[in-house]
C-alpha cells in the first residue's frame, strides 16, 4: 500500500473511536438509569484508545520509515534520530541547547543541579516522511510534555538552541516533580525552571477568572481559600453551592500549582531540589512544599500571594524601558528621516 | 515658527485626527458589545470580545499614524517643498518640527481612547479582582503610533514620491527573506530576525505585547 493510501486510511480510522464515542455519549444523556461515572469509565476507556491509535499510527509507521540510527550523546542526554534527516548544523543546536539547559541549572540553583538531566533520552522522529524540504519538517520528539505543543496543536522540532533548552529546562522541572509522587500528581508538567514571574501573572489571571468563588477569594488574598482550592483532599470544598460549575471541574488548572511549586523553589533555594526527595510527612502538597522550603504553610501562601499581587500591574502597565525603547525608536526614525534634502 | 508648522500640521490632519479619534473613542464599547455587552462580568466572560480589542487598536495605530505621516508630505510635495526649503532654518530644524507637530497631534485620539476605555468600563459592574487599565491601554497605543508614525515618517522622508514602491519592496523584502531562510535550513536566523523585530526591546516590539483593558 502507497504512503498517501496509508496516511488517509490512518486519518479515517482515527475519527472512528471519536464517532463511537458520540454515539455512546447520545443515549446515555437520555438514559437516567446510566450513572454518570459507568459513562465517564466509558469515554475514559474510549480516550485511551485513541490515543493508543495514534500513538500506534504516529510512531510505529515513522520507525519503520525512518528508523533511530544516530544519536548524539551530551554530557548524559542521548539524542536518538534519523541520520538521513538531521543535519550538522542543527545537530550543533540540539548540542548547544543542551550544554546552555545544564549551565543555566547550575548556575541558578547550584552545581550538580543539572543532574537531572543525566540519563535522559530523548528521540526525534518525524510523522509521515523525512523532511525533504527545509520547511516539512512537522515533527514528534518522543518524551516530549504535551505543554512543549507548538501553538497549532502539532510537536515541531525544536532546532534552535534557545527552544531545545527551554524543552532540557522542562524535562528537569519534571524529573523533580518525580522525585515525589504526590507533588509530581499534584504539579504534574506544569512546574518549570524558567522566571516566576510570567508564571505568576497567569496563575493571578486563572485564579481570578475561575469559575469558583474559593479560587477568586484565593486571589483577593483569603489564604484559608487558598488552602482549599490547592488540596486534593478538600475536592468538595473548591466550590461554593452558589457557583455553577460541572460537578468533575477542577476549582484551577495545574498552572497554579506549578506557580505555587516555583516559589517554593525560590524560596527554598538549592535546599528544595535535595529536600524533595525526602519522605512525606503528609499527603496535602502544600505542606510537602512548604517542608522542602524549609519555611510553614501559611509563610509559603503568603509568598506566593504577595508573588501574584505583584505580577498583576507590571504586565497590563507599560514599564518606563518600554517607553524609552518606543522612543528610541522613533529618535532613530526621525534621524534616518532627516538624511535626505529635496532638491 | 513651531506654532505656525503646528497649526498648519493641525488644520490639513483635522478632519484625518477626529475620524481616528471617534474610532478609537468607540472601539472599546464595540469589542464590549461584540463580547455580548454583559454588565455584569464573571469567569472568563471577561475575555469575551475584549480579546479582539488589542489587535483592533494595532491596527488603527499602524494605519492613522501612517496617514498622518504621508498626509503633510504630499501637500508640502505638491508645491515642490518651496515653503519649507524657503525658511531661514535648516531642512533637519525643519522636519523635526514637522515630525514633533505630527507626533503631538496622536495624542488627540489617545486622549479619545482613555475617554473611551472609561466609558465602556463604566457600563460593565467588575469583579473586585479585576481592573480597569483604560490610562495604560491608551498609553500603550499612544507608544505604539508613536513608532508606526516616525517609520512611516522616515520612509516618506526618504522615499519621497517612491515611498509606497520602497514600502512594497521592503515588505516583499522581509518576506524572500524569511522564505529565502527557511528553504536553505536556516530558520533560527529567521527566528532571531523575528524577535529582534517583534519582542522588547525590537522596533515592532511594541505591538507584541499584550493590550488589555481589563486585567487582574
Amino acid at each position: 500500500m502507497c504512503d498517501a493510501v496509508q496516511v488517509r486510511l490512518a486519518r479515517i480510522l482515527s475519527v472512528v473511536p471519536l464517532l463511537a464515542a458520540a454515539m455512546l455519549a447520545m443515549p446515555a444523556s437520555r438514559a437516567d438509569a446510566q450513572s454518570s461515572a459507568e459513562l465517564g469509565q466509558r469515554v475514559a476507556a474510549l480516550a485511551d484508545s485513541m490515543k493508543a491509535t495514534q500513538k500506534l499510527l504516529n510512531v510505529e509507521r515513522v520507525r519503520q520509515a525512518l528508523p533511530l540510527d544516530d544519536s548524539l550523546v551530551v554530557d548524559g542526554v542521548t539524542v536518538l534520530f534519523p541520520g538521513i534527516a538531521i543535519d550538522a548544523r542543527n545537530r550543533n543546536a540540539v548540542r548547544e541547547g543542551i550544554i546552555d539547559a545544564r549551565r543555566s541549572l547550575d548556575e541558578r540553583f547550584g552545581a550538580g543541579t543539572s543532574s537531572l538531566l543525566d540519563g535522559d533520552l530523548w528521540s526525534i522522529t518525524f510523522p509521515n516522511h523525512a523532511p525533504n524540504a527545509p520547511f516539512e519538517r512537522a515533527a514528534f520528539a518522543e518524551g516530549r510534555d504535551p505543554s512543549a505543543r507548538t501553538r497549532n496543536g502539532d510537536y515541531s522540532l525544536p532546532l534552535s538552541a534557545g527552544e531545545i533548552e527551554d524543552f532540557m529546562l522542562s524535562r528537569a522541572g519534571r524529573r523533580l516533580m518525580q522525585r515525589n509522587a504526590v507533588l509530581d500528581e499534584f504539579v504534574g508538567v506544569a512546574f518549570s525552571f524558567r522566571d516566576n514571574e510570567r508564571q505568576a501573572y497567569v496563575a493571578r489571571r486563572l485564579l481570578a477568572l475561575s469559575a469558583s468563588s474559593v479560587a477568586r477569594n484565593c486571589a483577593a488574598g483569603a489564604m484559608s481559600a487558598c488552602r482549599t482550592v490547592l488540596n486534593p483532599q478538600a475536592r468538595d470544598k473548591w466550590f461554593a453551592p452558589s457557583d455553577s460549575a460541572r460537578p468533575n471541574a477542577r476549582a484551577v488548572p495545574l498552572g497554579v500549582h506549578g506557580s505555587l511549586a516555583r516559589t517554593a523553589l525560590d524560596v527554598g533555594g538549592p535546599r528544595f531540589l535535595q529536600a524533595i526527595s525526602a519522605p512525606n510527612t503528609s499527603d496535602e502538597p502544600l505542606v510537602i512544599l512548604a517542608t522542602a522550603a524549609g519555611v510553614t504553610p501559611d509563610s509559603l501562601l503568603r509568598a506566593w500571594s504577595a508573588g501574584l499581587n505583584e505580577s498583576g500591574a507590571t504586565n497590563a502597565e507599560p514599564t518606563l524601558a518600554f517607553a524609552a525603547a518606543a522612543f528610541f525608536w522613533s529618535g532613530f526614525f526621525l534621524l534616518i528621516a532627516t538624511r535626505r534634502r529635496p532638491r | 515658527m513651531f506654532r505656525t508648522i503646528l497649526r498648519t500640521h493641525w488644520m490639513w490632519t483635522r478632519t484625518l485626527v477626529a475620524g481616528i479619534s471617534l474610532v478609537v473613542f468607540l472601539m472599546p464599547a464595540a469589542a464590549w458589545r461584540l463580547g455580548g455587552g454583559r454588565t455584569i462580568l464573571v469567569g472568563r466572560s471577561v475575555a469575551d470580545g475584549m480579546q479582539a480589542l488589542g489587535p483592533m487598536l494595532a491596527f488603527l495605530a499602524l494605519l492613522g499614524a501612517f496617514v498622518l505621516a504621508v498626509y503633510p508630505w504630499t501637500v508640502d510635495a505638491e508645491t515642490k517643498h518651496v515653503y519649507p526649503l524657503s525658511l531661514p532654518i535648516t531642512w533637519t530644524r525643519y522636519v523635526g518640527m514637522r515630525f514633533l507637530a505630527g507626533a503631538l497631534t496622536l495624542v488627540v485620539p489617545a486622549v479619545a481612547l482613555y475617554l473611551g476605555g472609561r466609558l465602556a468600563v463604566s457600563m460593565i459592574v467588575l469583579p473586585p479582582l479585576l481592573h480597569s487599565y483604560a490610562g495604560a491601554l491608551a498609553v500603550r497605543w499612544l507608544l505604539a503610533a508613536f513608532v508606526a508614525y516616525s517609520m512611516s515618517f522616515a520612509l516618506q522622508y526618504l522615499a519621497g514620491r517612491r515611498a509606497t514602491v520602497v514600502a512594497l519592496l521592503i515588505v516583499l523584502g522581509i518576506v524572500g527573506l524569511f522564505a529565502g531562510l527557511e528553504l536553505a535550513g536556516a530558520r533560527d536566523v529567521g527566528d532571531a530576525i523575528g524577535r529582534f523585530l517583534f519582542e522588547f526591546p525590537g522596533p515592532l516590539g511594541v505591538f507584541s505585547e499584550r493590550w488589555v483593558l481589563i486585567d487582574v
